[in-house]
């Protein structure tokens, strides 16, 4: 069990044991969800000079399983872009993920069924990348590694989510309870438990807008048939949805097929080597660059999940808020979901702050909607956005098409307008 | 944009205009707006014992407004808002001056271990959020009610409560009473345009804050837009507060108050624009002091009074 284990690290603060828990204990800031969205707001928590003194209680579903870099690359990976970099340098754990295993890539080309309706986005800056390959169990580990690590009054505690929750007016606070029978009381929850979030789904007056692509993403680990500097990502627009090739290292790239539901359902009943000729098809012509296309070999790790849109019309209430997928979650054409996740997280922990520093107490509704404001002016248009292109490259009517080729054309033509699309998705 | 100029034109009709006749006789009184001079504020001490800024028809606007102090929808909503400025005011204030050690800066305690007067309290809307930041703070305030309100307001948090501390009465009784005591900083906000005798309301602060310590003040500027801004449109077309909230011949223009100041040995570091964008809620620092501005000023070392 975790709390043995813990308190030898954890110094003991006003949190005290696990033992707190079982009478009725109250924390500042109670995370439901201790993923990836859940961990770094921990963790941004523990680094800002103004919050580092309240007390944190993340509470994950999953058990506290040890974790131990696999020989071969998972094919659950995210594409972190500059602005969460920023994030995770800023939070201390920037360093031991460059140390450990990511791969920046300089660069992706987008193209469509004829060769020449090609874009290239490319990093402007020359000492950074233009995204960087993690898989997913890393980051989370390498997340929940240093908020362990971190004196501080963050505690995690594992095989416990959220079972209810409700907001006491006469005391301003949040009264929980939890799956394993425990209650406790919080300032704050910060629903970060994904798309299906239990704190979205108590909040009041709450409408959840959500929309089914009837697409799988199908995701799976690729092996080079002779090795390359794999550099750049390639993504290319087909008739049933967008698929793209992330670079992992010289010998492996990660595939992301999105599929009408039907035919990717038929893809994960075939055999790997099935698929992946059905990929290379799908794949040609390639786009004529200077970068050397990967020739695969190898498809293993197969998997699919079904995609689609989904936004809250409120990301608060009182002495609650959403981050992460609990408040949107978006097609992963652009490789933005995660990125608009840890986007939550710098803004909430801007708002809270300048609340503290303002003399208020602390989480008020006030601070709360100031990160509404902001994040939903930042995230709506993006949504939108991907939305857009969704629909634009899903469609066969020849008027759309030929409208798209035109914008192409457009965002070709001026490398100004690539670099304003490249620095909104930063 | 004419329909706009006759609107109000019309509507200012409807109001007195004090500039139309007072302008000239307020100058006479007031100093140049360039340079200020001192010795028209000479505050002559022998008011001090038998004066008071106390000002009854002032006081009993806001004992009426007593119960809607914390209601943050309520006609001190502004008030609310204007936090963001003015604890921000006293942060940077203080850090600038090295009251506030770097390391304590931007901590969320920054005000920690430093005692602070708030003059004019109302219900504490500012006492509090300065004394969550970790100041002893000791707020005035002359009506009774309002002390009631803000000491009920202060129980309800145990986090601060045991800093807070709230008086019924002027500043100058305070000051008569407890001679010894001179805080960090007094603060006073969106008050001297209520009070009589606003000279020798200025004195009493500079009386109550050790020297190198620093006065605050928030106030409404004596201008022609102040006139348009604090009072036709915050209280008749906006009902931002209720009528008969300010008297625009009692505002305060930045000179006059740098020179009562000066007099009472206090040297001006900032004076900063603020404004108030109602649709939603929010003050912002402009570079324009028209209307409403802050001022901060610094107590100087006796050393220079003593030359005086």
């Amino acid at each position: 069990m975790f709390a043995p284990k813990l308190a030898g690290r954890v110094p003991r603060g006003r949190v005290g044991g696990l033992r707190c828990l079982a009478t009725h204990a109250h924390y500042d800031i109670v995370i439901a969800g201790g993923g990836l969205v859940g961990c770094a707001m921990a963790a941004a928590c523990q680094s800002s000079p103004v919050l580092q003194s309240k007390s944190v209680l993340v509470l994950e579903n999953g058990p506290d399983r040890p974790y131990h870099l696999p020989e071969d690359y998972g094919n659950r990976v995210i594409a972190l872009n500059n602005s969460t970099r920023d994030l995770f340098q800023h939070i201390h754990v920037w360093a031991p993920l460059t140390a450990s295993r990511m791969k920046t890539v300089h660069g992706m080309h987008v193209w469509e069924a004829t060769p020449e309706s090609l874009l290239t986005f490319q990093s402007d800056q020359p000492d950074r990348g233009h995204f960087y390959i993690l898989e997913n169990d890393l980051v989370v580990h390498t997340l929940s590694q240093k908020i362990r690590q971190s004196p501080g009054h963050v505690r995690v505690v594992f095989d416990s989510g959220l079972k209810s929750g409700q907001y006491n007016q006469a005391r301003g606070q949040m009264d929980l309870a939890l799956s394993d029978g425990r209650s406790v009381s919080t300032s704050l929850l910060i629903g970060a438990d994904g798309v299906n979030s239990t704190v979205r789904k108590s909040m009041t007056r709450q409408q959840y807008l959500s929309r089914n692509y009837h697409q799988f993403g199908v995701v799976g680990l690729l092996s080079l048939a002779e090795p390359i500097p794999n550099n750049m990502a390639w993504q290319k627009f087909l008739p049933g949805g967008p698929v793209a090739l992330l670079p992992l290292s010289e010998t492996r790239s990660s595939l992301v097929w999105t599929l009408p539901s039907h035919q990717a359902q038929n893809m994960l009943k075939s055999p790997p080597a099935v698929v992946l000729a059905a990929l290379q098809e799908a794949l040609r012509p390639y786009p004529v660059v200077s970068d050397p296309f990967p020739r695969f070999s190898q498809l293993s790790q197969l998997a699919g999940f079904p995609l689609g849109l989904g936004h809250a019309s409120r990301y608060c209430a009182p002495g609650q808020v959403l981050i992460g997928d609990a408040a949107h979650r978006v097609h992963p054409l652009a490789g933005q979901g995660v990125n608009l996740g840890f986007g939550d997280v710098r803004a909430l922990v801007r708002a809270l702050e300048t609340s503290v520093l303002n003399g208020e107490r602390f989480a008020t509704y006030r601070s709360l909607l100031a990160y509404e404001t902001d994040r939903q002016r930042y995230n709506v248009p993006m949504m939108l956005g991907i939305d857009f292109l969704q629909k634009i490259y899903g469609s066969q009517n020849p008027v759309v098409a030929a409208a798209r080729n035109f914008g192409l054309g457009v965002v070709q033509a001026h490398p100004s307008v690539q670099k304003l699309l490249a620095s909104f998705a930063n | 944009m004419l329909t706009t100029v006759c609107v109000l034109s019309a509507l200012a009709r409807r109001f007195p205009r004090p500039w139309a006749r007072n302008l000239s006789t307020r100058d006479d009184a007031s100093p140049s707006s360039t340079t200020p001079n001192e010795d028209k504020f000479k505050f002559d001490p022998h008011l001090w014992s038998t004066s008071t800024s106390f000002n009854a028809d002032e006081v009993d606007k806001f004992r009426a407004m007593a119960q809607s102090w914390w209601d943050p929808q309520g006609p001190c909503q502004p008030l609310h808002s204007m936090n963001t400025l003015r604890v921000s005011l006293v942060r940077q204030g203080l850090l600038q001056t090295g009251l506030i050690p770097e390391d304590q800066a931007q901590t969320g305690r920054d005000l920690t271990g430093l005692r602070i007067l708030d003059v004019g309290c109302g219900g504490g809307l500012l006492s509090e959020p300065l004394a969550r930041l970790g100041a002893t703070v000791t707020g005035l305030d002359a009506a009774e009610e309002n002390i009631r309100i803000a000491q009920e307001h202060a129980h309800q948090d145990e986090a601060i409560r045991e800093r807070l501390t709230y008086e019924a009465c002027t500043a100058e009784d305070f000051c008569q009473r407890n001679p010894e005591v001179q805080f960090d900083a007094v603060v006073a906000s969106e008050v001297i345009e209520h009070v009589d005798q606003q000279p020798l309301f200025v004195h009493t602060c500079s009386q109550l804050v050790r020297e190198r310590g620093s006065l605050f003040f928030t106030t409404l500027n004596r201008t022609q837009e102040s006139y348009l801004a604090g009072i036709v449109a915050a209280e008749y077309v906006l009902r931002l507060l209720p009528r008969g909230t300010h008297d625009w011949q009692k505002f305060v223009q930045p000179e006059e108050l740098e020179g009562w100041l000066n007099a009472a040995g206090c040297r001006t570091r900032s004076v900063q624009g603020m404004v108030y964008m109602p649709v939603f809620n929010t003050w912002h620092w402009i570079p324009v002091n028209r209307v409403n501005y802050a001022l901060h000023a610094v107590k100087e070392p006796a050393l220079t009074s003593f030359i005086d």
